[in-house]
């Protein structure tokens, strides 16, 4: 009855039908037919925002960003206030899977091959959230303003610095200062939780809009899609292929929680701008980068460093071939591999760089540029 | 008149200097009392210099130079004679190198005359006390010049103030000082002393502390043996001597069953069981190799000794076991600060263990004992709560992934029967 | 069998699968919910430990008294004199011990070593090589709050 009158109240005022017709062709378009568990990552990538965001409200009710507060309100979160632990652990972890899971989502494009025409804007959107992510993850890494965070800042902002021209000035910009203090937690706060998480929501919606607008894209050579297969055998976005979605987004629930509670990051110790740890390193998704920098001339680089960036956003621009398939463009698809081998092969050169660690119970010290050199006498061999 | 007016002259035409002041001052009563012409108080005026620059240079720098005291003050003489034999006479007071005995009078005559030190801020019962030493008796009451004398601790030409780190009687130099005669085997066989003194305070827990932390506080040779009064303390008076700084442990030994016994000179307090030069950081050991010394083993005394030492041995295991629990939890990154401060007031505890040991009342140090325990229990079980709430966590993550896959398998369930129904309505 | 019964046992089925993951969706949210809404009640009244932190009511100590209170997971002694509130780390720099009050006297007295210190901290006699470290205080409505 009541909900009658509702429906009524509304058909009086709006189109519904007008309305609802685009909607529900929108939400029953039938996916083709090679739609696997990969393509589950993008919507992953979306349920993990959602998380993110839903988090770090809850977070933002008790964190304070100044110098004196911060370190102290997250401590307070995850001690006092009911299952605050929980909330930041899941905050933290997500912000790592995240980073992780759009770089998957990235891959799958990559490989089926779905970035090419007429979907080059989705990829070019999609590398700027991938990018923003990288983003989110730098300043959400210095609010506790812990140790950790806050020296890991300093050589990141550090290495803005050398940028041509430039450099200086945006180091000062992000700083808000000659050094990393409350001036730069009062700027990356913003961006963390105002300027960052609006404009990515904005992007996802326009990301999400081609996606849809344009259809999924099958594995054809491009010029070469079938026509509508017969929409009785396909599946339909809703309410079939959803509730695949959901069986992913429960596992990933249950991931975070499970994460959280078994491998917590540490708060560690209180910022301190007179004591420099040893070794400082960024997060495990800029070390690659990071390690690169570090064989080359700062400027220099820099430069090559950026490139990594600018031909992600370029790539279909670059690769036109009209195969999809990966199987029938073996050069692209050597690249790619390429590229992935070097940025694990980075990423673990620069994980253990700096580091002491035992292999097979001989301790080796590795060297700045991660090159080991054995320990003899070593108290523990 | 004219000298009045002199220093009179000098103060209008300078700053108000302080030191110069006292200087002037000091210039004043000298030359009141007639000693003194006024033009002669520099050493760059002096005579003397025009020889001896060698040791005027030696001077320089020194305390006495600072203030104008010159060669003459201590040689005799009158530095304004232009003449050689003039100025360095009978007649002049000339005396050259003072004896050791003149040295004691000669330093005497400014530094144990109130007025004249009076500006200084330093006393004056340094001759006095000497007098009282083994030093100052010996040599002026048996004219034996082989002891010390003023210049033998202070130096002479370079004499520096006490608190200047290279005076050889700053806190740090004072040991190797004395130890110049007390350390020569020759010298000290003939007072039956011993020569050996020097090593084994550098290696007792005072040595250590001045030498290696550089603790100018810690006892040297002076603190307990005085410095111009210089006499090994008696029996009765060690107590005193060491209580200067360990009070609390003074105070709670006179409670003891032993207070009677030093009462009656059977018992020195503190060396019986410590010893002097020597004295090392004290362990609980000590009731197993001190109490035996004088007491049976086995006995009821020697058995008491002990049961203070299994309480301090337990209570010290018990701090050290939670210190680590403690930090063991900050590293599993469970926050301790309540436990901390619990392990702060056990830490109290422990360590007012240590003087009240001195009463060596069983009851007291059980209590304490007793105190540290139940702290430990505390830490204990708080943090075996914190443990086992990150246990509870973990379990709660098998009904978590439970529901996971009955919510998965249902999702998965009506996907196939869609699929299948679709598939069916197409045929 | 006929296609009537087949037809209901499949509504059913169906059914099943839908009561499940409409109650399973329900449960999510509550459960998503409950403790959102739990860790949004205030858990003390003082909020987080930051800044200027309420440790006892001016009442508590009597004039010339003192007392000790835990803060930031260290011990604190608060000294009230006629005209304000002193607070100190009650933990003495010789060795650690705990420090009292000795309100005749009007000293801060180690009992461990009997190291002695004034009412500004500073080191009277004893062994204590440094002053108590002291914090700022502040007395607003009769509530003391120390600022670590």
């Amino acid at each position: 009855m009541i909900k009658k009158m509702i429906k009524q109240w509304f058909h009086d005022r709006f189109d519904v039908e007008g309305l609802k017709k685009p909607l529900e062709k929108q939400l029953t378009k039938p996916l083709p037919q090679h739609i696997s568990w990969f393509h589950t990552l993008g919507s992953m990538s979306l349920f993990l925002f959602v998380s993110q965001v839903l988090t770090g409200m809850l977070l933002l009710f008790y964190y304070r960003p100044t110098v004196d507060e911060a370190f102290e309100s997250v401590k307070y979160i995850m001690t006092v206030a009911n299952k605050g632990w929980l909330y930041r652990q899941i905050h933290a972890w997500g912000a790592n899977l995240m980073i992780a899971i759009v770089f998957l989502h990235m891959l799958r494009t990559f490989v089926t091959g779905s970035f090419k025409r007429p979907r080059e804007l989705t990829w070019v959107v999609g590398v700027l959230l991938f990018i923003m992510t990288c983003i989110f993850g730098f300043t959400g890494y210095l609010l506790p303003w812990n140790q950790l965070a806050y020296w890991a800042t300093t050589v990141g902002t550090e290495v803005a610095g050398a940028v041509p021209f430039i450099g200086e000035f945006t180091k000062t910009m992000l700083r808000g200062g000659s050094s990393v203090g409350g001036e730069t937690l009062s700027r990356f706060f913003v961006c963390h939780v105002i300027l960052l998480p609006w404009a990515l929501f904005f992007l996802i919606l326009f990301h999400l809009f081609l996606v849809r607008y344009q259809g999924m894209s099958t594995m054809e050579a491009v010029g070469e899609e079938k026509e509508d297969k017969d929409p009785k055998e396909a599946v339909p976005f809703f309410p079939d292929h959803v509730l695949k979605e959901g069986v992913v987004w429960f596992f990933m629930m249950g991931l975070l929680v499970t994460l959280s509670v078994l491998s917590p990051f540490d708060l560690g110790e209180k910022a301190d701008p007179l004591s420099t740890p040893h070794a400082i390193k960024p997060e495990w998704y800029f070390l690659p980068l990071y390690h690169v920098l570090k064989y080359f001339p700062k400027l220099v680089g820099i430069f090559v460093v950026s490139l990594a960036p600018a031909f992600l956003i370029l790539w279909p621009f670059f690769d036109r071939s009209k195969e999809r398939h990966p199987l029938k463009r073996p050069i692209s698809i050597t690249i790619g591999i390429l590229v992935i081998l070097s940025l694990l092969f980075f990423g673990i050169l620069g994980y253990v760089s700096e580091s002491k660690q035992t292999i097979f119970g001989k301790v080796y010290e590795f060297d700045i540029y991660g090159i080991p050199h054995q320990v003899l006498n070593h108290p523990s061999s | 008149m004219q000298t009045l007016g002199c220093a009179i002259n000098k103060l209008v035409k300078r700053p108000i200097n302080v030191t110069f002041f006292f200087l002037v001052l000091c210039l004043g009563f000298i030359l009141a009392s007639g000693q003194r012409p006024c033009q002669a108080e520099t050493l760059a005026e002096s005579s003397c210099v025009e020889c001896h620059s060698d040791i005027a240079d030696e001077t320089k720098g020194s305390i006495h130079s600072q203030q104008a005291i010159s060669c003459h003050h201590c040689h005799g003489g009158d530095p304004t004679k232009e003449d050689q034999d003039l100025a360095m006479s009978p007649e002049a007071g000339y005396i050259g190198v003072p004896d050791k005995r003149q040295i004691a009078e000669r330093c005497g005559a400014c530094h144990a005359d109130v007025e004249t030190m009076n500006f200084y801020g330093i006393r004056t019962d340094q001759l006095a006390r000497y007098k009282t030493s083994h030093h100052g008796k010996k040599l002026l009451l048996e004219g034996d010049t082989r002891v010390a004398v003023c210049s033998d601790c202070h130096g002479y030409h370079t004499v520096l103030p006490v608190g200047d780190p290279a005076s050889p009687v700053y806190p740090l130099n004072l040991p190797k000082t004395c130890n110049k005669c007390h350390g020569n085997e020759k010298l000290m066989a003939g007072y039956n002393l011993p020569s050996d003194i020097f090593k084994t305070y550098e290696s007792s827990v005072h040595g250590k502390a001045l030498f290696e932390k550089k603790d100018l506080s810690v006892a040297n040779c002076a603190s307990c043996h005085g410095s111009h009064g210089a006499v090994p303390p008696g029996v009765k008076d060690v107590a005193t001597t060491c209580g200067k700084c360990h009070v609390n442990e003074r105070k709670y030994f006179l409670e003891s069953v032993h207070a009677k016994a030093h009462a009656e000179g059977k018992f020195s307090e503190c060396i019986s069981c410590h010893g002097n030069h020597g004295v090392q950081k004290p362990t609980p050991v000590l009731y197993e190799e001190a109490c035996v010394k004088c007491h049976e083993p086995g006995s009821q005394a020697a058995g008491e000794g002990l049961k203070i030492h299994e309480a301090l041995r337990k209570a010290n295991e018990e701090f050290e076991e939670a210190e680590g629990l403690v930090r063991q939890a900050s590293i599993e990154g469970i926050f301790v600060e309540d436990e901390s401060a619990l392990l702060e007031v056990a830490k109290s505890d422990l360590v007012s263990m240590a003087p009240l040991q001195h009463t060596l009342s069983t009851e007291k140090i059980s209590g304490l004992e007793t105190n540290i325990s139940s702290k430990v229990g505390e830490i204990n079980a708080s943090i075996q709560n914190k443990r086992e709430n990150l246990k509870r966590r973990k379990l709660m993550l098998i009904p978590i992934w439970i529901f996971v896959f009955i919510m998965s398998a249902a999702l998965l369930g009506k996907y196939h029967e869609l699929r299948h129904k679709k598939k069916k309505g197409n045929g | 069998m006929s296609a009537g019964e087949r037809q209901e046992d499949k509504i059913s089925r169906r059914d099943f699968f839908g009561w499940v993951i409409k109650g399973g969706l329900l449960a999510t949210f509550a459960g998503m919910l409950f403790p959102a809404l739990e860790y949004l009640l205030p858990v003390t009244r003082r909020g987080p430990a930051v800044g200027m932190k309420e440790v006892a009511r001016v009442d508590d100590i009597p004039v010339w008294g003192s007392k000790k209170v835990v803060l930031g997971g260290s011990a604190l002694i608060l000294i009230r004199t006629p005209d304000k509130v002193k607070a100190f780390s009650a933990v003495c720099t010789h060795l650690g011990c705990l420090v009292d009050w000795e309100d005749k006297k009007r000293e801060i007295i180690c009992p461990c070593h009997a190291g002695l210190f004034d009412l500004d901290g500073r080191v009277i006699s004893g062994p204590p090589p440094r002053a108590l470290p002291s914090y700022a205080v502040r007395v607003v409505d009769g509530n003391i709050f120390v600022e670590l």
